[in-house]
């Protein structure tokens, strides 16, 4: 296979979508400033592990409490909606092979859902530090009987801060399956718009 | 009882959590299927672009070093990626086929609590801004292979031993080049490319101007009238003297108009300007650099047929005059050779000439297209303007 002297040059990735616009599936998403950190113990069996509670208290007011910290929050639209994709990987085996015999992959985006309400809990948190115990047998209260998760945040004067980082995006990062992150020479902006450092 | 730290269900999803009724409360659970899950990605998309997904009519182009971008039937953006340090739970709805959970083992399970489940955690989401398609690569890529003499001569013998190399079809075309199906269309346009066997292609200068010539020179063997050409009459000329049908079909309409058909013949008129603009360049190609004024007005006077326009006012963003002493020279600077990026341009613009008048400028900048910025923005950020007095013209210089 010595004709490798030109690159394999990639086809246009098509955004597909094979519901409607009207029965797009809705997503939804929670949250919150921080990050949500799990007993050791317990981070390899994360799945179906509870993290926390949300609660409507009233029309407009959302409560979400994990571990000993209450959040509040409300339900925002979004700005604008943002499309669930998935990345998929197809052999190439359209007839317009003629364009490109060096590539067998197709890359195609499908859009598998639409998100346009989230719950942000942007509050401090409140401290439950007398929460009420359920009425639980306590006879077999182990040492590692706390809450299984803590809201770990970022506190910088005294106020919690939502960092934003924006950066150009390569194709060839959007094509690989590790965590989009872009470029380095992104800008970094606190949440009123100001430089962060 | 073990049910507050795990759910054996998980079949609430995002409804539940949309839905959620005041004074009602929801569990919030990680997803059996939870995970990175770094094929799952996120788009914010305005509104109005929707219909453009759901009617496939949205492609990601670009080559895996280029910037990622986005383009609908007739706009272009650029992608960018917007990290966030908040934790942005992704909830899918509970029916999600792949991720769907056997509702018989809920039920078995006597789960009866109302809950929803997080699939993922995102690390932000991409975003898009509207920019100029980017359409310089168009021109040089055309240009590997512009279509001759040889090409017409070996029309007929169309074979699969055929070199492809540096030939492109438009499927070809719209992977390598980042803009939308439209503007795509609308930069082949304006480079006068043609397509011929499924390839778009450059006409040669060389070969355009034989082409013409043998034209304007049949007009006169022929008696043919300038502003009502006959196409079948011409192209069959044409085609006996040796240019493809496809090819000749092409030089008219580069340099003529199609006159509204009444009926079904169709009748072309020879554009005056294009015409006499075609024989400039020729002319100064000949010269390679500079010319002086005089010799340069004779030679292009002497081309161009008789009763069309040889005036200077016409080759505006052709050509650059310059005083040298007491003789006026002229040389060859087009405005379609130059990028299209902004920056890039001016900064060409400035090696050509630290100093320039607006009305010497103007037809160097007019077609920049930035989404977004006006013309006066372009030049404020790109130039320092300096006027004198108040009747004098404004000058540009670098900033």
């Amino acid at each position: 296979m010595g004709m490798m002297a030109e690159e394999a040059k990639i086809m246009q990735i098509q955004l597909k979508c094979s519901c409607g616009e009207g029965s797009c599936p809705e997503w939804a998403i929670i949250e919150l400033q921080g990050v949500v950190e799990v007993q050791p113990d317990f981070q390899e069996q994360l799945k179906n592990l509870k993290i926390g509670q949300i609660c409507r208290s009233s029309e407009d007011t959302y409560t979400f409490t994990i571990g000993y910290h209450e959040l509040t929050g409300s339900k925002v639209p979004m700005k604008k909606p943002l499309l669930v994709l998935k990345k998929i990987k197809n052999l190439n085996i359209e007839d317009n092979a003629d364009t490109n015999p060096s590539n067998p992959f197709k890359m195609e985006l499908e859009v598998i859902g639409i998100i346009r309400h989230k719950i942000l809990f942007k509050t401090r948190p409140k401290a439950l530090i007398n929460r009420p115990q359920p009425v639980v047998k306590e006879r077999k209260q182990s040492s590692k009987s706390g809450p299984l998760h803590y809201l770990v945040q970022d506190y910088r004067d005294g106020a919690s801060m939502l960092i934003v980082v924006t950066s150009m995006l390569k194709l060839h990062n959007l094509l690989l399956d590790d965590v989009i992150a872009g470029h380095e020479e992104g800008s970094l902006s606190g949440k009123d718009g100001s430089r962060v450092w | 009882m073990e049910m507050e730290k795990h759910l054996n269900c998980s079949r609430g999803g995002a409804e539940s959590v949309l839905g959620l009724k005041p004074s009602s409360s929801l569990s919030i659970a990680y997803h059996p299927e939870y995970g990175p899950h770094n094929d799952i990605v996120l788009l914010e998309l305005d509104e109005k672009l929707l219909p453009d997904v759901f009617n496939q009519r949205v492609f990601i182009r670009g080559q895996p070093d280029d910037d990622a971008v986005l383009c609908t039937q007739s706009k272009t953006y650029a992608v960018k990626f917007v990290g966030t340090s908040n934790s942005v739970c992704l909830v899918p709805p509970s029916n999600q086929s792949g991720m769907r959970r056997k509702l018989q083992d809920h039920e078995e399970n006597g789960c009866d609590l109302e809950s929803a489940s997080v699939i993922k955690l995102a690390p932000g989401s991409m975003e898009i801004v509207e920019i100029a398609p980017r359409l310089d690569k168009l021109k040089s890529l055309l240009s590997q292979a512009p279509y001759g003499i040889e090409d017409a001569s070996e029309m007929e013998v169309e074979g699969l031993g055929r070199d492809e190399k540096g030939l492109y079809k438009w499927g070809d075309l719209v992977n390598e080049i980042q803009a939308s199906d439209e503007e795509l269309k609308s930069g082949l346009q304006s480079l006068s490319a043609f397509e011929i066997d499924g390839y778009w292609r450059l006409l040669d200068e060389t070969y355009m101007d034989m082409i013409l010539k043998m034209l304007l020179h049949n007009c006169v063997l022929l008696d043919w009238t300038l502003n009502a050409l006959d196409e079948d009459e011409v192209l069959g000329v044409l085609e006996s003297d040796g240019f493809p049908r496809k090819v000749a079909h092409h030089c008219l309409s580069v340099y003529g108009d199609k006159l509204q058909e009444g009926g079904c013949k169709p009748f072309w008129k020879l554009n005056d300007k294009r015409v006499s603009v075609h024989f400039a360049r020729s002319v100064l190609r000949e010269a390679e650099g500079n010319m002086k004024m005089e010799r340069f007005l004779d030679e292009w006077r002497r081309k161009v047929p008789i009763g069309m326009e040889t005036s200077l006012e016409i080759l505006e963003g052709e050509i650059l005059t310059e005083k040298i002493g007491i003789e006026i020279w002229i040389r060859a600077f087009r405005a379609s050779s130059l990028p299209s990026a902004a920056a890039d341009r001016f900064s060409i613009l400035f090696k050509e000439r630290p100093r320039w008048d607006w009305k010497d400028l103007q037809p160097y900048i007019r077609d920049l297209n930035i989404p977004g910025v006006s013309l006066e923005g372009l030049l404020l950020k790109y130039t320092r303007r300096v006027q004198s007095s108040s009747h004098e013209e404004p000058v540009f210089t670098a900033r």
